[in-house]
């Protein structure tokens, strides 16, 4: 039944013949070479080769390598009675979790950034420990885990959050090969691979062994290695130049230098040896001044998007950079537009955390309030962390705690022909976890004031941007846009951003602004939204100058909005944020006054950009919500 | 219910869709398709049509049904029975398409234990689930945009590994579980999650038919098909037999491809030309050419091979931003493949 009778390793892609990925390459062998670099982190683009390493690890080390799958639950990974055991002799046994099988191992996570956070956090402590304690079903258990742990994830989906990046010790970047003949190397290899697969990995068992020796002498080096004082007055200096927070960075490169001194031979640790360790060991922990953001160190999710040329519409070269729209005013005149025109996407940016942010007095859940945290599932989806006892009737039984419970008193129950025999205070309930939908409805002003100055360009340009940070985080989105007499829905709520940005460059803008209809037709919108998914987390980002001109009940129509606003904003089933887009002397308050009224929270257009205001605009929310 | 699958040479037109598909099941680790298009485009009906085109395969009569000419890759009891020297037990089995319903609870898809056992014998046993079914076989999920996230986890696993890990309700176990993943969706219910469109050896993106002709065509077809369904069969049953015993000498020929360098290099070009990111592409690629070479009946992978297949490829690979069309124009690709 355990996977380790298995060896499906024996025909793996060599590890010598893995091209083109020399860091991550020296990575592993550090990591092999040295008991002290306990964490590996490997992420790198689809297809480069990250699984490949890993498995061909089989081929240079006398350790074996197991694998963590995901969505594992944490008995699994620290330990968990034993049913049979303890049904046979009445007394609970543990069963040995997968920390505990690879000790003296290496464990092996896949898409590990689609781990749960917390688990992994767990997981990541019980590593850099080495020892796990469990406490669970009235037994108290303690075990070493002298584990390699390794990491790969792909970077496309889900960065892990600094703090987690911060307890690997090792993390590299596969790059991208744009070499040809690089390229084609690795291909032709690939292919030799699977035309005969005996072959081919008969033809490098020499160069593993060679390998194998090479580790396995470095390991004996270890302890005599030492780190001359000088070095490590460079190490400390590099990592406060690199703004590494913490010592975990200083740490790592001194081991990993070690380990790479033992891999040359070396017993005294080279200045060389300490600049490639410090490759491997600092980059993810560099933080970057908020101006700085073209550095080449990559670790979260936002750098990838700073890294993009921002996708323009190549039809006209209307679209010039959101900033300077205020000075190029002379092609369009003053005045709004009257005619039904479409605007180009504004130049885009990295947006703050607005959905991070709480407004005054919100109501919402106290703990986090990050908006992806996990929920418990109110129902029996989502995945089943753990088990509880049943609070009232039972209606999604945990059928395997149950049993667990059950085990030790079997042998003083009257059974019959059963094995098992289950009272009802054995019973246990499953819990389970989803992840918290958020669901984003864009609410944009496209009346003709909008138009001035080409003013619309801009707020396509934000909400553009705005839907690029969703699409990382797979929320849903929708998009209305109000003008002339009516709010339309240009886009109920869906999941394909995608879809959503196409809506957006071809909205017109042009007409009058019915800015109470439109607050109606959001919160319409987002009621029905909760409705059918209750728990999710719904938020409006409404764009407008604060200028209203259509009415719904046919009085003053600013007036109108306000009433609509303050009503709405009692409900509180959605969090608004009002970004106001009004620009030039004099300054209308109105924006500002209606997501008082909303309950939201009120930023102008410019605030939305990470890189200039984010860090007052946090600070500021911050004290509000303390305060 | 397998009597009233819509033969698949009946299917009028989509070309490109029936092409991805056949030669996914000459060569399996091309590693499954993506269909994207609109309601009503057959994407459904052709996923279902091919179960009756699919060829036998030597497998043990295990739960699992391993295919044992991989010996590294078998179950548990597999392995003992071999490792005993007792041998397999051979059958034949047919291919079959499994579905996986958007339903599926975590537990349904991975495999669980087996309670009534637990119960009844205080022992624990696995029972396994779709991911099991699916081994050897070709994994079909409908609307796959929409399944849950932690359900597609699963599959991520299985589909890069070619094995299914369980740590689950006490149970440790892992089997083989290599299959071939179809899935179909409708772009405008939203995105696929990255990760997952990765795994995705082709996508095809199909359109519903414009020309009138083909369109009454397809309706003609349709109503016939619902009026009588063993006649309609019938009518295509030749079609069918020549089609199936072209994919099963294809799929005998595959161990004789020879992979010319010449081919190699042009699928490196390719990715490198339009953008592709790691070598999984440049891989695929060749896969796709060597399962084209072999369904035109031929021994070695010529240029054109792989310029037929490197739409099916590469469109979904492409470095993209968020935003951007990603089919790669018909143009573009065309003014490539001259340019070589």
């Amino acid at each position: 039944m355990d996977q380790e009778h298995l060896n499906p390793e024996a025909l793996n892609f060599p590890f010598p013949a893995i091209i083109g990925v020399d860091e991550a390459k020296k990575a592993l062998l550090a990591a092999l070479v040295s008991d002290d670099i306990r964490t590996v982190l490997i992420q790198g683009g689809t297809g480069s080769a990250k699984t490949t390493l890993i498995r061909s690890l089989t081929g240079i080390s006398e350790r074996e390598v197991l694998n963590l799958p995901l969505g594992t639950n944490d008995d699994q990974i620290f330990g968990i009675i034993d049913l049979e055991e303890t049904l046979l002799t009445g007394e609970r046994r543990m069963m040995p979790g997968i920390l505990q099988k690879s000790d003296l191992n290496i464990l092996h996570a896949d898409d590990v950034n689609l781990m749960d956070h917390s688990l992994l956090d767990q997981l990541l402590e019980s590593v850099n420990r080495q020892k796990v304690l469990v406490e669970r079903e009235g037994l108290s258990y303690e075990y070493r885990c002298r584990t390699t742990f390794i990491g790969t994830m792909n970077i496309s989906e889900n960065s892990l959050s600094p703090h987690l990046l911060d307890r690997f010790d090792i993390c590299v970047r596969i790059p991208p090969t744009d070499d040809t003949d690089l390229r084609y190397q690795i291909v032709k290899r690939r292919v030799d691979y699977d035309n005969d697969p005996e072959g081919y990995v008969q033809s490098f068992v020499e160069e593993c062994s060679g390998i194998k020796k090479t580790v396995s002498n470095a390991r004996q080096r270890m302890p005599f290695v030492t780190i001359p004082d000088d070095i490590l007055t460079l190490i400390s200096e590099l990592c406060i130049k690199s703004g590494c927070e913490g010592l975990r960075g200083d740490l790592a490169v001194a081991k990993t230098s070690m380990a790479i001194a033992a891999l040359n031979g070396r017993d005294v640790v080279s200045l060389d040896d300490m600049k490639e360790a410090a490759h491997l060991c600092l980059r993810h922990r560099i933080t970057e001044s908020p101006d700085n953001n073209s550095s080449s160190s990559s670790n979260t999710g936002n750098d990838i998007s700073n890294s993009e040329p921002p996708p323009m519409s190549s039809d006209k070269g209307t679209g010039s950079r959101s900033d300077s729209q205020e000075v190029n005013n002379e092609n369009t005149g003053e005045g709004d537009v009257t005619e039904d025109t479409v605007f180009a996407v504004g130049a885009t940016f990295s947006v703050i955390d607005f959905v991070s942010l709480k407004p005054l007095g919100y109501m919402g859940s106290s703990k986090g309030g990050g908006k992806h945290e996990k929920i418990r599932s109110p129902d029996r989806t989502g995945r089943y962390i753990r088990s509880e006892m049943p609070k009232g009737e039972v209606n999604d039984l945990a059928f395997d705690a149950t049993i667990r419970v059950a085990a030790p008193y079997q042998k003083y129950r009257q059974r019959g022909d059963m094995a098992i025999v289950l009272e009802k205070s054995d019973l246990r309930q499953k819990v389970r976890e989803r992840k918290n939908g958020v669901s984003i409805m864009f609410l944009v002003d496209a009346s003709g004031s909008m138009g001035a100055r080409k003013r619309m360009v801009a707020v396509k340009g934000a909400v553009f941007s705005l839907l690029k940070e969703s699409y990382q985080n797979r929320d849903k989105v929708g998009l209305i846009s109000f003008r002339k007499d009516k709010a339309e829905i240009l886009l109920p709520f869906t999941k394909s951003v995608d879809f959503a940005y196409k809506k957006l460059k071809e909205m017109p803008t042009g007409g009058t602004t019915p800015l109470a209809a439109a607050i109606l037709k959001a919160h319409l919108e987002t009621k029905k939204e909760q409705r059918i998914n209750p728990g999710e987390k719904c938020y409006v980002v409404l764009t407008t100058d604060g200028r209203a001109n259509s009415s719904i009940t046919g009085g003053d129509a600013l007036a109108d909005a306000m009433n609509m606003a303050a009503t709405v904003g009692k409900d509180r089933s959605a969090i608004w944020i009002v970004v106001d887009t009004g620009i030039g002397y004099p300054h209308l308050d109105n924006a500002l006054h209606l997501s008082e009224r909303l309950n939201g929270i009120y930023l102008r257009l410019e605030d939305l950009k990470a890189d200039n205001l984010a860090h007052r605009i946090k600070s500021i929310v911050k004290n509000r919500v303390i305060g | 219910m397998s009597d009233l699958v819509f033969p698949f040479t009946a299917i009028v037109g989509q070309n490109e869709m029936k092409n991805a598909l056949i030669l996914n099941v000459i060569n399996p680790s091309i590693g499954g398709v993506l269909i994207r298009g609109e309601k009503g485009t057959a994407k459904s009906t052709a996923v279902r049509a091919l179960a009756d085109l699919l060829p036998e395969r030597k497998a043990s009569d295990c739960p699992f049904h391993c295919d044992v000419s991989k010996k590294n890759n078998v179950c548990p009891y597999c392995l003992e029975n071999l490792d005993s020297g007792e041998g397999l037990n051979l059958t034949d089995i047919k291919m079959k398409v499994v579905e996986l319903p958007l339903s599926a609870t975590e537990d349904m898809v991975a495999g669980t234990l087996d309670l009534e056992h637990a119960i009844k014998t205080g022992k624990k046993k696995f029972e396994p689930g779709v991911l099991a079914k699916a081994n050897g076989n070709i994994l079909y999920v409908d609307e796959v945009n929409l399944l849950d996230d932690h359900i597609v986890d699963l599959l991520l696993d299985s589909a890069a590994m070619g094995r299914n890990y369980i740590e689950r309700e006490g149970v440790s176990f892992t089997h083989p579980s290599k299959f071939i993943l179809v899935g179909t969706m409708n772009p405008e219910e939203g995105d696929l999650r990255p990760q997952l469109l990765d795994r995705f050896g082709m996508a095809v993106d199909v359109k519903s038919e414009k020309d009138v002709e083909s369109r009454m065509d397809v309706i003609k077809r349709r109503l016939e098909f619902e009026k009588d369904p063993d006649a309609f069969k019938e009518l295509y049953a030749g079609e069918q037999e020549k089609l199936m015993e072209r994919i099963t000498s294809a799929k005998d020929r595959m161990a004789d491809i020879v992979l010319e360098d010449d081919a190699l290099k042009m699928a490196v070009e390719a990715s490198l030309y339009f953008g592709v990111d790691g070598h999984r592409a440049d891989i695929t690629l060749l896969k796709a050419a060597s399962a084209h070479a072999a369904f035109y009946d031929r021994t070695s992978v010529l240029r054109e091979d792989v310029a037929s297949i490197a739409n099916l490829v590469l469109t979904h690979r492409m470095r993209r931003n968020p935003f951007q069309e990603s089919t790669i124009d018909a143009e573009e690709l065309n003014k490539w493949i001259k340019s070589i």
